[in-house]
């Protein structure tokens, strides 16, 4: 047997088999609900309706890229919705009282990171499964929301804080274009640093990251960090969308966006994902969503197809 | 795949069988709840009536999701749409961008705190809660323990509920209210929150939810606890599992609402808007109290 | 002999383009322990895998007790009484030892279904006893040892009345002492006409244990010897097409008398007590000693990979601290663990991030990193090392057992080590690989660097080192230089003989 010889013939198809499992497949299942939405609805495919869909994405898309960094180290972060839904809360009240956008932002991202570090040495320091130390938090930080409001939505915001979330530049919503930076900035971090090798060796196997002399405990907390600031940006858009802080925010966002992680490609035992494959995964929950209010769905039918078309999608990666 | 394109495509063939028709859509604020479902009923009632397509959106109760949904909407180029906000802040800036795009807007049950609606239909809440603590009062002879189940804490209609009971409960001396806790309008909720009031509060006579959800949920725990033919239940909405327990006694009484008719009304505004004609600013849906007399 | 118990003929396999079997002959007589033998990739596990009806030979006949059978699954060969007992343990660890022996087919159940749990623990004690076993059938699996492990998992396969073993690899992970018990097991299963077929990497368990041994090579039958009638070297000579000789190829360089590391009442977590020693520069150290010597954990603690540290360590005559692996790597220390997949490679993952990951310092411009540069260094250590096959894009669990080996190793190559830490480094690969990595330890210590080699191979030891510190029980009790370090001296004092 000569294995270097056999292997330059499979080489190549080899590549495209992985791709087809990998992006390539789920652009494919993408293009095919687009196609299938484009003839079942004359309004779907038009410039002003795929702006539209990225401005719905933008929200769980920016979040999803926060879970992926945890995901991809091996971890779960549960507590996405009710990080977004304080910070959204903070936000608003410090806009309120300061006045200031920048000093609103910084407070609202401030506390983001703030609750993810909490996360993340809780479950570095603590050895306790991030999964417990998360669902922990869902109810701790919406628990604080809803207190610190008492139940009231924090309203009456000034209106120039909705550029954020709902304005538009030029033909294209404000909010993609946040999202695509997030999205660019994420890409380079993962497939292009350091950070991201390692982010994906601990959670491909802990003990050899740490034998290959890599500073795991670091990197870990640095994850959870990622995602409170990623939820904290995501509970900042839905606030400035809305023009007013809800602390029931983000209620089940994190399912959302476990879905859309998971869809493009990445396995919850960690090491394995892209940020690309989030982005699809992303897009074909947003465009399904999207497609069936056009088309008229009825709203209990919605959430059927919608769990069938993610199961066909999933299934489809996984045939080879 | 196959058969999901089907369902799809039949969804879709649905859709375009009306094209031809005006397009109204109306978005829900949970379906839920069966008071919206009702009001649902009534719309589609009232649009098969006068030859509309009436599209449903159901936002799950999440203010994100409803302002998606009002986006599309607007781009599915709706002639009107009617909302029921789930926030009455939160839908400020869905108006503003349907009234940007031209779109005339009509809320129900909730108003929205800005922009330009042609119309809100309402029922007075305040109202609502007053005829159910005349009830209560009659009940209990103007004497007695009352406990509340309160609904989503900053609802307007929780607020308005509240107040009204409240007043009108000002004016009995000997009943005293024990205890208001929030169970956030489900019924589920109600029926553990009364667990925990019956527990702390060993004698009571009244039970009064902002909705018939959670009374509901009340008479469940009460007759577990064995002690529903002490006590008197209230409710606001009048939902068919509401009357069901008025007729077995369980409940004492509920205020009607009418969504169907809310609904209904508020279609028939919608047809009057594309007729170009006037239409009210505010209108107030009339109340029934319902008690088991009512029934027979 | 009469006729065998199993008998393969001509045995063909091929998948896609690849030729793994040829007409391959094997045969199992009563009562005797068959080795089979062949470097990795030789057909060994594809021939066990047609055995045991993973899959399905293409050509040829298989003869259980005389008749022509064919083998559909799994589960049909544990019908048929074939029984395969693998690397990797197939026990549940939570379970009690009783209930791991009967999994699947409990012996004795109430009418609801239940398992009797007193009948099941008095059916494992007579299958314990049989075997001179002292170990309690209520133990729960997860508290015993890997070689109890490993006899658990042979006792629960007789318990189906195998009358055909299939051993891989018993032996890994096991203590020495542990092997005894192993290997007097089977002389008993011997009497007790259980036939058994044995694969192994080591060569003195073939002649310690088998009665013959048919060695694979390139998916042909290489040759059917009788084990009492055969040397190492004629086996060696079959499984390689080339002599012992070559094995161990010929240390050039001669290590300094400048002393690079000095231990001083250096002691890890995990060690019984503290040890001294020093390590010249430009040498190949090796420390031996039988499984639980303290051997892996002294290494892990040199790299700063303990949770504790006490003693003083001297690098180059400066005392130096060693908190923790990064710090190990800035002062040019390298390590390759004891277990390649849970402690050294990232199994799926590419090779080209396995063999980057620990040094990607050279291929970062202003913070980012040259896709291009970690392709190109990733072949290049690649080819250097002979990693076969070469495609940087394949995930690491693809590999070959050596040749996984051989990334681990190749991680480090980059740093420009000083010092190379390897613990069992050759453990479970093939004498191809195993050959092409003493020729990588020996151009390591020629071009100045440092090798430490801590193996429980003596012969390994013996051969390739140029001291030898023998440990037991935790200290050092012996050292020997290269000229008095044969296999018997080293076997000798590390197992207190």
């Amino acid at each position: 047997m000569k294995p270097s010889t056999l292997q330059a013939g499979t080489s190549n198809a080899r590549k495209w088999k992985r791709l087809l499992r990998g992006e390539l497949g789920l652009i494919l299942i993408l293009a095919v609900i687009m196609v299938t939405f484009s003839i079942l609805s004359p309004y779907f495919f038009t410039s002003r309706n795929l702006l539209n869909i990225t401005r719905q994405v933008s929200i769980t898309l920016i979040v999803a890229i926060g879970m992926t960094f945890v995901i991809l180290i091996g971890e779960i972060d549960l507590s996405v919705g009710s990080i977004a839904a304080v910070v959204g809360v903070a936000t608003a009240v410090s806009l309120k009282a300061s006045g200031s956008l920048t000093l609103a932002l910084l407070a609202g991202l401030g506390l983001g990171a703030a609750v993810g570090l909490v996360n993340g040495l809780l479950t570095v320091y603590g050895k306790v499964q991030s999964f417990i130390v998360t669902l922990a938090m869902l109810g701790i930080a919406r628990g604080a929301a809803l207190v610190w409001t008492d139940g009231k939505p924090v309203s009456r915001l000034p209106s120039a804080f909705g550029t954020l979330g709902a304005g538009y530049l030029g033909v294209v919503p404000v909010s993609t274009i946040i999202a695509a930076g997030v999205f660019v900035l994420a890409f380079l971090v993962l497939n292009k640093t350091k950070h991201g090798i390692y982010t994906r060796s601990i959670g491909a196997n802990r003990e050899a990251a740490r034998l290959s002399a890599i500073a795991v405990t670091r990197y870990r907390i640095l994850a959870f960090v990622v995602s409170g600031l990623m939820s904290a940006l995501g509970g900042i858009l839905i606030t400035s969308r809305l023009l007013s802080a809800q602390p029931t925010a983000g209620e089940g966002l994190e399912l959302n966006v476990i879905a859309a992680v998971i869809l493009g490609g990445a396995s919850l035992s960690g090491g394995v994902g892209t940020v690309f494959g989030t982005l699809l995964g992303a897009m074909v929950i947003g465009v399904i969503d999207n497609g069936m209010n056009l088309v008229g769905v009825s709203s209990f039918f919605q959430q059927i197809v919608k769990g069938i078309i993610i199961l066909i999608a999933v299934l489809a990666k996984r045939s080879d | 795949m196959k058969k999901v394109l089907l369902i799809v495509l039949l969804a879709g063939l649905l859709a375009f069988s009306g094209l031809a028709a005006k397009t109204i859509g109306f978005a829900v604020s949970t379906l839920a709840n069966p008071f919206f479902v009702s009001m649902k009923e009534g719309g589609e009632d009232k649009a098969q009536e006068l030859g509309l397509e009436l599209i449903v959106l159901d936002a799950q109760d999440s203010p994100e999701r409803q302002f998606s949904q009002v986006q599309d909407l607007i781009i599915r180029n709706v002639d009107v749409l009617i909302i029921n906000p789930v926030d009455s802040d939160a839908i400020v800036s869905s108006v503003l961008e349907a009234n940007a795009a031209g779109i005339p807007v009509i809320t129900v049950t909730r108003p929205s705190n800005g922009g330009v609606v042609e119309q809100h239909l309402d029922i007075d809440n305040k109202e609502a809660g007053q005829l159910a603590a005349m009830a209560m009062a009659e009940a209990l002879n103007g004497k007695g323990k009352v406990a509340i189940l309160e609904g989503i804490p900053g609802a307007p209609s929780a607020a308005d509920r509240q107040k009204g009971f409240l007043d009108e409960l000002g004016k009995f001396p000997g009943i005293e209210v024990v205890t208001s806790l929030t169970a956030n309008y489900s019924r589920e909720q109600g029926a553990n929150v009364t667990e925990d009031i019956l527990q702390g509060n060993p004698v009571l006579q009244g039970i009064y939810g902002h909705n018939d959800e959670m009374a509901l949920g009340a008479v469940r725990s009460a007759i577990a606890a064995g002690r529903i033919d002490e006590l008197t239940i209230v409710g606001i909405d009048a939902i068919d599992d509401a009357l069901a327990a008025i007729r077995a006694g369980e409940m004492y009484a509920t205020v009607q609402q009418q969504p169907f008719l809310q609904m209904q009304m508020a279609v028939i505004a919608a047809q009057r808007i594309l007729n170009g004609a006037q239409v009210e600013e505010l209108v107030i849906i009339p109340l029934k109290l319902i008690t088991r007399e009512q029934l027979q | 002999m009469g006729m065998p118990v199993l008998a393969l003929k001509g045995i063909d396999k091929r998948f896609g383009g690849i030729h793994a079997l040829r007409n391959v002959d094997f045969s199992l007589e009563e009562g005797e322990v068959h080795a089979l033998l062949g470097e990795n990739g030789a057909g060994k596990s594809t021939l066990i895998k047609i055995l045991t009806g993973v899959h399905h030979r293409d050509g040829g006949q298989m003869l259980l007790n005389g008749t022509d059978v064919r083998i559909e699954n799994p589960l049909d060969a544990r019908k048929k009484g074939i029984a395969a007992i693998y690397q990797e343990l197939s026990l549940i660890e939570s379970l009690t030892v009783a209930e791991n022996i009967f999994l699947g087919h409990e012996p004795a159940t109430s009418f609801l279904g239940t398992i009797r749990r007193s009948e099941l623990f008095e059916a494992s004690s007579d299958y314990l006893r049989t075997f001179g076993i002292k170990l309690d059938p209520r133990e729960t699996v997860s508290e015993l040892g890997m070689g109890q492990k490993r006899i658990i998992e042979i006792i629960k396969a007789l318990s189906i009345q195998a009358k055909v073993l299939l051993l891989d690899e018993p032996t890994t992970g096991m203590s020495q002492a542990e092997i005894e018990t192993l290997f007097e097991i089977m002389d008993d299963l011997k009497k007790k006409k259980v036939n058994m077929i044995y694969i192994s990497h080591h060569l003195d368990e073939v002649f310690r244990v088998c009665d013959r041994a048919t060695v694979l090579r390139d998916g042909e039958n290489a040759g059917t010897f009788q084990v009492a009638k055969l040397d190492v070297e004629t086996l060696v000579q079959a499984m390689l097409g080339r002599s012992l000789k070559e094995e161990f190829p010929p240390r050039k360089g001669t290590p300094s008398r400048e002393v690079l590391l000095e231990a001083r009442e250096f002691q890890a977590e995990g060690m019984v007590e503290p040890v001294d020693f020093h390590l010249h520069r430009g040498e190949i150290l090796g420390i031996t000693g039988i499984i639980g010597s303290g051997k892996s954990e002294l290494a892990l603690g040199l790299f700063g990979a303990s949770r504790t540290q006490k003693g003083a360590l001297l690098l180059e005559g400066k005392h130096v601290q060693l908190p923790s692996p990064s710090r190990a790597k800035k002062m040019g220390i390298s390590f390759v663990p004891e277990d390649r997949k849970a402690q050294g490679l990232f199994l799926r993952l590419p090779v080209r991030h396995n063999l980057n990951v620990a040094h990607l310092e050279p291929c970062e411009t202003l913070g980012f990193l040259s896709g291009k540069k970690m392709q190109s260094r990733a072949l290049r250590t690649g080819r250097q090392l002979k990693v076969v096959p070469l495609d940087p894009a394949m995930p690491a669990q693809n590999l070959s057992g050596g040749n996984q080996q051989k990334v681990v190793i190749g991680k480090w190559l980059g740093n420009s080590p000083r010092i190379f830490i390897l613990d069992e480094p050759t453990r479970g690969i093939d004498i191809g690989a195993k050959t092409e990595i003493y020729a990588l330890v020996n151009s390591l210590a020629d071009s100045g660097a440092s090798v430490l080699i801590l193996s429980s191979e003596f012969r390994e030891m013996a051969s390739v080192c140029d001291r030898v510190l023998v440990m037991r029980k935790g200290t050092f009790i012996a050292e020997l230089e290269r000229e008095g370090a044969t296999t018997k001296k080293i076997m000798t004092l590390a197992l207190g003989g």
